[in-house]
């Protein structure tokens, strides 16, 4: 799938972001319970914290804005496969879980998987399985950056 | 249609609002829209709405019903006209929309037409009115009514394709349902981003502080008929996934269900939780269904919803005193001495009984000995609670029962099976759980049974002849009880030309052959014809008609013993 991202039709894109955000919570270390059900709301919430490092301005509801609006939420995610994609071992075993579970996925919306999968790339330290071990914590914060300077272009509407 | 148009208005934010702020802008932005020459008079219907019309429903509807009778061409403009306005203003694209969709739907009415595809033409301003409607309704946070009013649109041009196909070109009809598809994907996301924002809150809720929702929340479980979460959520937190499937049944449910609305309704001023910022779900929550006139009138300023509501939550919390409780008791004598009808599909009346037994128990009012006599209420209520499910599925467009009526099976089973069971015990609850199901499966049963394993001999074949004959009209009687709440592609059932010709000279006869009550009538004859015939094969063919020998009710509870030890 990672040859022809980020050319992927808009259901591939959805599924690949379903897949990575299954695979960090599955493997990775401070994973928050329930995470893949989280709202944006919540997950608001939890970001505004860390994206207040990046950038003091931003907002709480900036941030919700940003992962219920379709286009920005697709930016977010894109952010984070970007991260995903530069850890080989991680973007193979994120391809080989995509391989084995599109063909039984149902076409969840982007924007109810953005918070999810947003929380887990700044939530999640190190990626491990048996010994084996990715360090993702420089990558959540590249996403942090890119996300705070994202949400701190929403106007008040 | 004009309900589903009334409900948009009701169950969207901002719609409510431009209805209560005759001054809001968007009025001003709809008047200015229709400016031009050709849509004066929706312009002016406008202006008039805006200064008096909103007092006046009467008037209103008149006169939109003249302006959809008189110039049907105007109605399919408002509805373009709301679609170029809808980014620069969503309040007056709404105005516009809705004013083309009401005037549209009175207007035929008065004329007596049809809207929908029944004389095989099709009106193409389904194609733009209730899409337009809609779509602005969600710009306004507008989701239940808008939902439904899609969906509705959708259906009905199905139908217009599938009719019109090979007869008339249907690639506008295509068109608009790619729009519609479009349209009810992007309300169903809205409606679950709502949906995952409320769960949250309440699970926020309920967490371990001195003051949490954890009794109200326990008291929404208990009336969706879910117990054993009640009981865990009274005593510990709230997961998501159950929160999120509380809010989605909440919302499905409410617009028929007073008990469960008034019991939301005890939280919308609770500081724990800001009910009101969830603007899209307070407007289903808050908004006035009418499902029970009796809470309209009721005489003390405590209602019998109100009064269910806010004894169960105290009942839920382990604090109910004898001043709440009694004070429901009064109500619910009340209501049984006046002998109040609930409202339409049961189950406002059976949780109140369980609500009294509730109270009963936990006032502790029943005396040491009286086991006995409440197992034998308690499966007196579960034959109720069978006997409703029957009915519910011979009623299919009253609101669906679910799990709702499920406390006495949990009572009855706690009850049962307390402290240390006996055997009669155990086969007892058994045969208690299976009960209901089984009356849910009765139809089935009947029209496709299990294969018989005895002979049939030699004179089954004229009365097995008459028992498919049987079968046959059952189901064609069930079709009919379920027509009126079947998609609108069931409406086009007139198959046999002899008969569609004789219903086009006699509409009555039309009216007679579909009726729902009718069919009711003939399922409960051919129910009694079905039952003669059954013990007319048993006594000529010896037996064919019994079922095999299933596991016993012992076998089955050594099973689960050993399942439990395990």
């Amino acid at each position: 799938v990672w040859d022809r991202y980020p050319d992927l039709e808009p259901r591939e894109f959805r599924e690949l972001v379903a897949v990575t955000a299954q695979t960090l919570s599955e493997a990775g270390d401070e994973v928050p319970g329930d995470v893949l059900e989280q709202s944006a709301r919540g997950a608001s919430r939890d970001l505004a914290p860390v994206l207040q490092e990046a950038e003091p301005d931003v907002e709480r509801w900036q941030i919700q804005a940003l992962l219920e609006d379709d286009a920005l939420a697709e930016q977010a995610c894109r952010r984070v496969l970007d991260e995903v994609r530069a850890q080989p071992e991680l973007a193979a075993r994120v391809a080989a879980a995509y391989e084995e579970r599109r063909q039984k996925m149902t076409g969840i919306e982007l924007v109810l998987l953005a918070g999810a999968l947003v929380v887990l790339a700044i939530r999640v330290k190190r990626i491990k399985w048996g010994d084996r071990q990715v360090d993702f914590e420089p990558s959540g914060e590249a996403v942090s950056t890119f996300v705070a300077g994202l949400a701190k272009g929403i106007a008040q509407q | 249609v004009i309900d589903i148009a009334r409900r948009v208005v009701s169950t969207t934010p901002g719609g409510w609002r431009l209805w209560r702020e005759p001054e809001h802008p968007g009025w001003t932005a709809a008047v200015e829209a229709a400016e031009a020459p050709e849509t004066g008079a929706l312009r002016d219907l406008l202006a008039w709405a805006r200064r008096d019309g909103l007092q006046d429903q009467p008037e209103l509807d008149r006169r939109l019903a003249q302006l959809g009778a008189s110039d049907p061409a105007l109605t399919h403009r408002a509805g373009l006209l709301s679609e170029e306005i809808r980014d620069s203003s969503a309040h007056g694209a709404f105005l516009l929309a809705w004013f083309g969709l009401t005037a549209w739907v009175l207007g035929m009415a008065e004329q007596g037409r049809p809207i929908d595809d029944t004389w095989g033409i099709f009106d193409e301003r389904w194609q733009v009115l209730p899409h337009a409607c809609a779509a602005a309704a969600m710009r306004l946070d507008g989701l239940h009514g808008a939902l439904e009013l899609a969906a509705q649109a959708h259906e009905t041009l199905r139908v217009a394709r599938y009719r019109g196909f090979g007869r008339r070109d249907v690639r506008p009809v295509e068109a608009a349902l790619a729009r519609y598809d479009a349209l009810a994907r992007s309300l169903a996301t809205r409606n679950e981003i709502a949906v995952r924002d409320l769960a949250d809150e309440l699970c926020d809720a309920c967490r371990d502080d001195a003051a949490n929702l954890r009794a109200e929340v326990a008291a929404l479980l208990w009336t969706l008929g879910r117990v054993p979460e009640s009981r865990a959520v009274a005593r510990g937190a709230l997961t998501r996934p159950l929160a999120q499937r509380l809010v989605r049944e909440s919302m499905r449910t409410i617009p028929h269900d007073p008990l469960l609305q008034y019991t939301w309704l005890e939280m919308k001023d609770r500081p724990e939780l800001a009910l009101r910022e969830h603007e899209a779900l307070f407007a289903v929550i808050n908004n006035r269904w009418n499902q029970w006139w009796v809470d309209d009138s009721w005489p003390t300023e405590e209602t019998p919803s109100q009064a269910y509501a806010r004894t169960l939550i105290r009942a839920m919390a382990g604090d109910l005193d004898q001043e709440v409780g009694f004070r429901f008791l009064q109500t619910y004598d009340m209501l049984e001495t006046m002998g109040t009808p609930g409202p339409p599909g049961w189950v406002v009346a059976f949780r109140l009984r369980a609500l009294r037994m509730l109270v009963g128990a936990q006032l502790d009012l029943y005396a040491d000995d009286s086991r006995e006599r409440l197992i034998e209420y308690l499966e007196s209520q579960v034959d109720v609670m069978a006997g409703n499910r029957v009915q519910s599925w011979q009623f299919p467009d009253l609101p669906r029962i679910g799990a709702r009526l499920a406390v006495p099976l949990f009572d009855l089973v706690d009850l049962r099976l307390g402290g240390e069971p006996s055997p009669e015990d155990l086969r007892a609850t058994v045969e208690v759980v299976e009960r209901p199901r089984a009356g849910g499966l009765r139809y089935w049963l009947r029209t496709a049974p299990p294969r018989p394993s005895g002979d049939r001999g030699q004179d089954a074949g004229a009365l097995l002849a008459a028992e498919d004959d049987l079968v046959e009209h059952l189901r064609g009687a069930s079709f009919l009880t379920m027509k009126p709440a079947l998609p609108p592609q069931f409406q086009w059932a007139d198959l046999d030309m002899d008969l569609l010709l004789s219903f086009s000279e006699n509409p009555e006869a039309r009216e007679a052959f579909y009726s729902p009550d009718r069919a009711r009538s003939e399922l409960e004859q051919l129910e009694t014809e079905h039952d003669e015939l059954a013990r007319q094969l048993d006594t000529s063919c010896g037996g064919f008609t019994h079922l095999p020998d299933a596991i016993s009710v012992d076998e089955l509870v050594d099973v689960l013993r050993a399942h439990v030890a395990a």
